[in-house]
């Protein structure tokens, strides 16, 4: 009886040890790991995909992680003729040099500093829109012959933005109705995609799974962390020590996100 | 009778011809946007800030300490001070050249487009090899018509990060260095290891003005344009001092605190002159045999002239160190000013298209790192007449941002990684002649395009100058050129 109790006890710490290992070997996602493969771009973190339009494919890679908190998740050209450009990017939403509250307050701060600039035109001023089941905050602008729109998203407490720059009107309308085929990162996600409506055609929430892949992420823990580290004196070290704390809240959302499949 | 198919036949080529016409105008356009070229006319630059207080009784005041200070900024250094290599109108700077140097003054190299500026057309680093005898050999990578540029070695030969200056030249050879024999740094041999990069001079045109704006000032100027920064790719930081946290401003990667760190930091590592900011000769290979003076060289005076240089009428200039006359002459001197056109005398269609290109570079995007102003504090330049604050337009938000593999160098200075490189100020561009750190570039648009490459936060607002018609790209470099 006391071997088969031994063997029990040894079979729970050899197999606590196999998943702990197995959980280990198990990358964890970052902000900056998108990727472009089989004309999809794909972001695991943000539990994100958007399949390129036609004809086009990844441009110059942009710069590594900020010390902010910025990422260039990718830049996508068209093959031929150099006619319009799409940046996806990312600020994480509690360490910028400039916070602001949610997208739609960032779009309204873009808004002020692009109505600033001599020979700039607000084409479409800061609105929220509903693009494949996500809430963007849009705002289009031209000026010296570029039409471009900037749309803004919230996921996993970072402001994702889809910059998008066109020679014509008419092509930067056509990027804007690519977005419709955004989805989702996660196979069990894949596939779903919802057409662009306006803010009055918006569905109900409960349409969409919510839009953190880890919906344990808690913003408001991020943000007493970074309220905590913002008493280093030196930026560098406040960024340390901020990530430290952010890397155990994404540990923890892992961990659950993990059980909840 | 006219034949139907012969006309079908005629509109077809006149539409083909068209066709063509139309296409090769446009390649024409396209092909015609260039850099306008150094703008001519007088200098914008060189000249003292004109609010300067003047001195009273026989004091000539600020103005004579630029006068003055100018003067030690302009003169000619030998290793004893016994050679006197200054042309017409300039002075022997006295001693402490070497045992290793980039050339023998600091005028030299910052003279385009007035002394203070950066490097000219004609590369005085040639003639300097050889002058009285020094036994050296023009590296290859210094040419006539090329940059003044000093050296970096990026790797020391155990792999360990380098980072530092090595200069050109040796003083060996030279009649006021009798019994030095040190060897020349083996440039060839680090070219083809790939082991070394350049750097051409900055301009040091109003920095007074640069060194009055505030911390607060920066990092409010950097943050205002922060939304913008992010819809480009942007972000930046700004270089600090290990000293204070301050920030730093002066040098390709803002590695340096103040002016005054700038000039003993120079003076030291470009011409090898000792000075009480940075005592001790650099290279460890200097044997007393190329040791001709007591150190360090430059320093303060306690007598009421210096044994070397005559009263310049300044008592301020003539008590204080070359350092400190160097800072001063920067300190001091006005910055830039840009013309109404990118050519001289501007004409209507000119200033038309800069005026154009001024639209064009804040809607690209340029000026979310090269930004167009910034303010002093209020107490930031105290030394003028008339106290406030004051408005200046460095094109610079004095932030490093990463430049990508095209233009990384592979040097850390402070918080400055190997790809990231301060927001040159663009005042004075007008008159430039190289670009680029490395001043790889006489041309401006190559000078543009280079600012795109894996891993550079400008690639996004090259993307926008790429996507422009020809016209708004003319527009822009237009408007730089009246800088």
């Amino acid at each position: 009886m006391r071997r088969i109790s031994y063997l029990g006890i040894l079979a729970c710490l050899v197999g606590g040890l196999a998943w702990h290992r197995g959980a280990a070997m198990v990358p964890m996602p970052h902000p900056d790991d998108g990727v472009v493969k089989n004309k999809i771009f794909t972001s695991t973190y943000f539990n994100l995909s958007y399949p390129l339009p036609s004809g086009w494919t990844e441009g110059t890679a942009g710069p590594g992680p900020s010390v902010s908190g910025y990422y260039v998740l990718t830049t996508l050209i068209p093959k031929g003729q150099f006619t319009a450009t799409i940046l996806i990017a990312a600020q994480d939403a509690f360490f910028p040099i400039e916070p602001f509250a949610d997208a739609a307050a960032m779009t309204q701060e873009f808004s002020r500093a692009m109505s600033a600039i001599d020979g700039m035109t607000i084409d479409r001023p800061p609105s929220e829109v509903q693009i494949a089941g996500r809430r963007f905050s849009r705002i289009d602008f031209s000026g010296v012959g570029l039409f471009r729109s900037t749309l803004t998203t919230e996921i996993r407490c970072h402001f994702v933005s889809f910059n998008l720059t066109a020679k014509t009107p008419e092509l930067l309308a056509d990027l804007v109705l690519g977005l419709n085929r955004l989805g989702y990162a996660r196979d069990s996600d894949i596939g779903r995609v919802d057409p662009i409506t306006s803010a009055g055609q918006s569905r109900s929430a409960g349409d969409h799974p919510r839009l953190n892949p880890y919906p344990s992420t808690d913003c408001h823990q991020h943000q007493r962390y970074r309220r905590k580290c913002a008493r280093h004196s030196r930026h560098q070290r406040a960024a340390r020590c901020y990530r430290k704390r952010a890397r155990s809240l994404e540990i923890q959302a892992a961990r659950d996100g993990g059980q909840r499949h | 009778m006219t034949n139907p198919r012969s006309v079908h036949a005629r509109i077809l080529i006149a539409v083909v011809w068209a066709a063509v016409a139309t296409a090769l105008s446009g390649s024409v356009v396209a092909q015609t946007v260039q850099d306008p070229g150094v703008r001519g006319g007088p200098p914008g630059a060189g000249g003292p800030l004109p609010n300067l207080i003047p001195g009273g009784g026989s004091q000539p005041g600020q103005p004579g300490f630029f006068q003055a200070a100018q003067v030690f900024f302009t003169s000619v250094f030998s290793v004893t001070g016994s050679i006197n290599d200054a042309p017409p109108g300039l002075t022997n700077g006295g001693p402490g050249l070497g045992p290793r140097y980039n050339l023998n003054s600091c005028a030299g190299c910052h003279a385009q487009p007035a002394f203070g500026g950066t490097s000219p057309k004609a590369n005085p680093q040639v003639a300097v090899a050889t002058l009285h005898g020094a036994r050296n050999v023009v590296p290859p990578f210094i040419t006539l018509n090329g940059p003044v540029r000093e050296a970096r070695f990026v790797r020391n030969p155990d792999g360990t990060p380098d980072g530092q200056v090595h200069e050109l030249y040796v003083i060996s050879g030279r009649p006021d260095a009798p019994g030095c024999n040190i060897q020349q740094e083996n440039f060839p041999a680090a070219l083809a290891a790939n082991n070394v990069i350049f750097r051409i001079p900055t301009p040091t045109f109003g920095l007074g003005l640069v060194e009055g704006i505030s911390d607060l000032g920066l990092t409010t100027a950097f943050n205002s344009n922060v939304a913008l920064k992010s819809q480009l790719g942007i972000s930046g930081q700004f270089n600090t001092s290990p000293n204070d946290g301050t920030i730093t401003r002066f040098g390709w990667k803002a590695q340096n605190k103040s002016l005054l760190m700038f000039s003993g930091e120079a003076y030291l590592v470009e011409m090898g002159v000792t000075n009480e900011l940075f005592p001790n000769k650099r290279d460890n290979e200097t044997t007393p045999s190329c040791q001709f003076n007591p150190l360090p060289e430059d320093m303060t005076i306690f007598g009421t002239t210096d044994p070397v240089s005559p009263p310049t009428g300044s008592t301020a200039s003539d008590f204080s160190t070359g350092i400190v006359n160097f800072a001063t002459f920067m300190r001091l001197s006005a910055p830039p000013t840009s013309a109404p056109a990118a050519v001289y005398p501007p004409t209507p269609a000119a200033t038309a298209s800069s005026s154009r290109g001024s639209v064009v570079f804040k809607n690209i995007g340029c000026q979310a790192c090269h930004v167009t102003q910034q303010t002093t504090a209020i107490n930031g330049l105290a030394f003028l007449n008339g106290s406030g604050p004051v408005t200046l337009n460095p094109f610079s938000d004095i932030a490093v941002h990463n430049m990508g593999y095209g233009l990384a160098d592979g040097i850390t200075q402070g918080n400055a990684n190997g790809q990231e490189f301060r927001s040159a100020p663009l005042w004075g561009i007008g008159q430039r002649i190289f670009f680029l750190h490395d001043g790889r570039t006489n041309d401006l648009l190559q000078a543009i395009l280079a600012h795109a490459s894996p891993q550079s936060e400008a690639n996004a607002v090259i993307n926008n100058f790429n996507l422009l018609p020809p016209q708004s790209k003319q527009d822009l470099l237009n408007f730089l050129r009246s800088l």
